[in-house]
């Protein structure tokens, strides 16, 4: 019985041993597991605080982004980019390889000097990466490298790195380059970074895809703005290239099918009217806009105004604004030969009355009394047409003013017609002028002011009689034809003075009733008279609720018509 | 022999002051109102001075001037420029295309005529023109 209790004393120490043992194993097992939880714990929670941090990195960037995608230019956007990546991640390096219009360009973002391989390294991986993303054998040719953030030196700078990771740039439907990040951190080409970058790639694409879209728009809106202004817009950038021109602008300088390309062309489309490239260079020295007024291209008065164009502070180029200043001009000198005129045709009358009366005075006991009475007449006809001047002079103002008005009664307006031919009978035939009257007997009373009408009249017969005599001097053989009529027509009573005189031109008949014309006309046709008889002839007929106007008579000479309403 | 004086004026009141004028002081004066006839009488008669008016009917004064200046039958004839229109630009057409002088009618008297006639005649005094009785 002692054996076997003994036996028993040796299982029962065995078991408690082994519990013993499986005690002390779970106790160390589970402080194992316990700092590996905890550890576990830590690093999921350091990496959700990284995560959080990055977040809030990430929900910055579509900012971030945009603004640099704003500025239009992918290699500006990418730089962003590549700055904001090195900060993020524990790189040695962030660069891009960018396809442009000249090749490829890289530029590398580093965290300080790096070596001449270490440069060469990262352009190598970033062409390869490329080469992959495009499908294609080979590589990218790089134009120029650029690197920021430190320099490239022969010794102490990083010279290599153990890690890359590039993710291709997509732009709408084309691979526009590569980003990549170097460094010899172990997680920096991990899936996850891999993710970050390509997430960030794909919203500045999206970006640059909207962007461009609304470029395209407003660039749309700002073009067709442009080509519907009355103003020609020139721009010039600063290296002296038309970069805009607009189909106004192409008008004046006439150049519709072959449009400058740099500030040279503009000179010579200017034909030396202007120095362009000195004023621009001015302007875009100055910052000061410069106005050039009245140049004379292409038969046209043009004012040119040149403006600085800035980005930001700095001048990238000058606008050039040109507007069409002709009719302006055209007026102006119309109103300065008006002046010219009018004070021509008053100092014709008082040069007379002057030199007359100075003339019998002087010459009192010389002269016969025939002298006397000519000069005498001289001084009272002179007089005379001052009067008439200035009573013209009044009527136009009143006219102009809206305050001319006419005292209307019922007249015979062919007796009126009938009663003036004959009064200018005696003065037609002393010039071989015929002078027909051919009146309509459906013309009887008409609502209207005899003066007034009788002055439209003379003034209309008189200009046939100016008109005809001289035509009867070019053309010696033929004999002067003048006919003033009268006829029904639509509720009007017509009245005509049609004379087979020299006519007249049509550019001039559209103006013949505008104040200033006979200035400009008597210029080049030296008749003198201040033209203010039609002017004042159209104020009259118009206050009685007609119209005056002149056609061209058949075969030969001009005829004037007026209308004057029947009641 | 008296001086000839050609008038090219269109005013008749203007003309009638000045010929009576200047046939008072000795001249012979001689008349077109038309301007395209001023030439021709210009070449016929060869006055030893005209008087230019530049408001013409038929042609410009200022054109007429540089006619007779280029036809060697009329060039050597001093010509007077004697109008009311005293732009610059005419007064300077009109001494650069070979006139004497550029008279504004509305500041002389027809008596003051006679001595810028004168004048450009070189002839010193009244005394040297006859006068007419």
């Amino acid at each position: 019985m002692t054996e076997s209790s003994g036996l028993g004393s040796y299982l029962q120490f065995g078991i408690v041993l082994l519990i013993i043992l499986f005690a002390v194993f779970g106790v160390v097992r589970f402080g194992w597991t316990y700092r590996k939880i905890k550890r576990a714990l830590a690093g999921s929670l350091a990496e959700l605080e990284e995560v959080k941090a990055s977040e809030a990195h990430w929900q910055t960037l579509p900012e971030l982004l945009k603004k640099a995608v704003l500025v239009g230019d992918l290699d500006q956007s990418l730089h962003t980019v590549a700055s904001y990546l090195l900060t993020m991640l524990d790189a040695s390096s962030v660069a891009y390889l960018l396809k442009t219009q000249q090749g490829f360009t890289f530029k590398a973002t580093t965290t300080g000097d790096i070596t001449q391989a270490y440069l060469l390294k990262t352009k190598d991986y970033a062409s390869k990466a490329y080469t992959e993303a495009v499908h294609k054998e080979d590589s990218p040719v790089v134009s120029d490298d650029t690197v920021y953030g430190g320099q490239v030196v022969e010794t102490n700078g990083v010279s290599d790195f153990l890690k890359h990771l590039c993710v291709p740039l997509r732009v709408g439907e084309t691979t526009a380059g590569v980003v990549c990040v170097f460094g010899s951190s172990a997680t920096l080409d991990s899936g996850r970074n891999g993710v970050f970058i390509t997430k960030i790639l794909d919203t500045c694409g999206a970006l640059l895809v909207d962007f461009k879209a609304v470029l395209a728009k407003e660039r749309g809106k700002v073009e067709s703005v442009l080509q519907s202004m009355d103003e020609g817009v020139l721009l010039v950038d600063a290296d002296y290239r038309v970069s805009v021109i607009n189909e106004k602008a192409a008008l004046f300088l006439q150049c519709e099918n072959q449009k400058p390309v740099t500030i040279s062309d503009i000179t010579v489309l200017l034909k030396g009217a202007l120095p362009v490239q000195e004023t621009v260079s001015n302007v875009m020295d100055s910052g000061e806009t410069k106005v050039k007024k009245r140049i004379f291209v292409n038969n046209r008065y043009l004012t040119f105004t040149f403006l600085p164009v800035r980005f930001e502070r700095e001048i990238i180029g000058v606008g050039i604004v040109i507007r069409n200043d002709s009719e302006e001009e055209q007026l102006r000198n119309l109103r300065e030969d008006f002046t010219a005129m009018m004070v021509h045709e008053l100092r014709a009358p008082l040069t007379v009355i002057r030199g007359s009366a100075d003339m019998v005075l002087k010459n009192r006991e010389r002269f016969s009394q025939q002298d006397v009475e000519l000069f005498l007449n001289q001084i009272k006809d002179s007089a005379w047409g001052l009067l008439k001047l200035v009573s013209d002079l009044l009527d136009t103002a009143k006219i102009e003013s809206g305050k001319f008005t006419v005292t209307k009664a019922s007249c015979l307006l062919n007796k009126v017609l009938t009663d003036e031919v004959a009064s200018y009978k005696v003065f037609t035939e002393s010039k071989n002028i015929d002078l027909v009257l051919d009146v309509s007997d459906a013309v009887v009373q008409v609502d209207m002011d005899k003066e007034k009408i009788v002055q439209v009249l003379n003034n209309l017969l008189s200009n046939a009689v100016k008109f005809t005599y001289k035509g009867e001097i070019t053309h010696m053989a033929e004999r002067g034809f003048i006919k003033v009529g009268s006829r029904l027509q639509g509720g009007f009573a017509q009245v005509f003075v049609a004379d087979n005189g020299s006519g007249i031109p049509n550019e001039v008949k559209k103006q013949l009733f505008n104040k200033f014309v006979q200035a400009r006309e008597s210029s080049i046709s030296n008749e003198s008279g201040t033209g203010l008889g039609l002017v004042i002839a159209k104020g009259i007929v118009e206050a009685h609720g007609g119209k005056i106007w002149v056609e061209d008579n058949v075969p030969k000479g001009s005829v004037f018509i007026f209308t004057l309403p029947v009641q | 022999m008296n001086k000839k004086v050609l008038i090219v004026e269109d005013d008749m009141a203007l003309f009638n002051m000045y010929s009576v004028e200047l046939k008072l002081k000795g001249y012979d004066v001689l008349s077109v109102s038309d301007g395209l006839q001023a030439l021709p009488k210009a070449k016929e008669y060869q006055p030893h001075i005209v008087l230019l008016d530049i408001m013409l009917p038929g042609m410009n004064g200022l054109n007429i001037l540089i006619e007779l200046k280029s036809d060697p039958q009329t060039a050597e004839i001093p010509v007077i420029m004697l109008t009311n229109y005293g732009s610059e630009d005419n007064v300077k057409k009109a001494l650069e295309s070979g006139a004497a002088d550029y008279i504004l009618k509305y500041k002389i008297l027809p008596s003051e005529l006679g001595d810028k006639i004168n004048a450009v005649l070189g002839v010193s005094s009244e005394s040297d023109i006859k006068i007419a009785t």
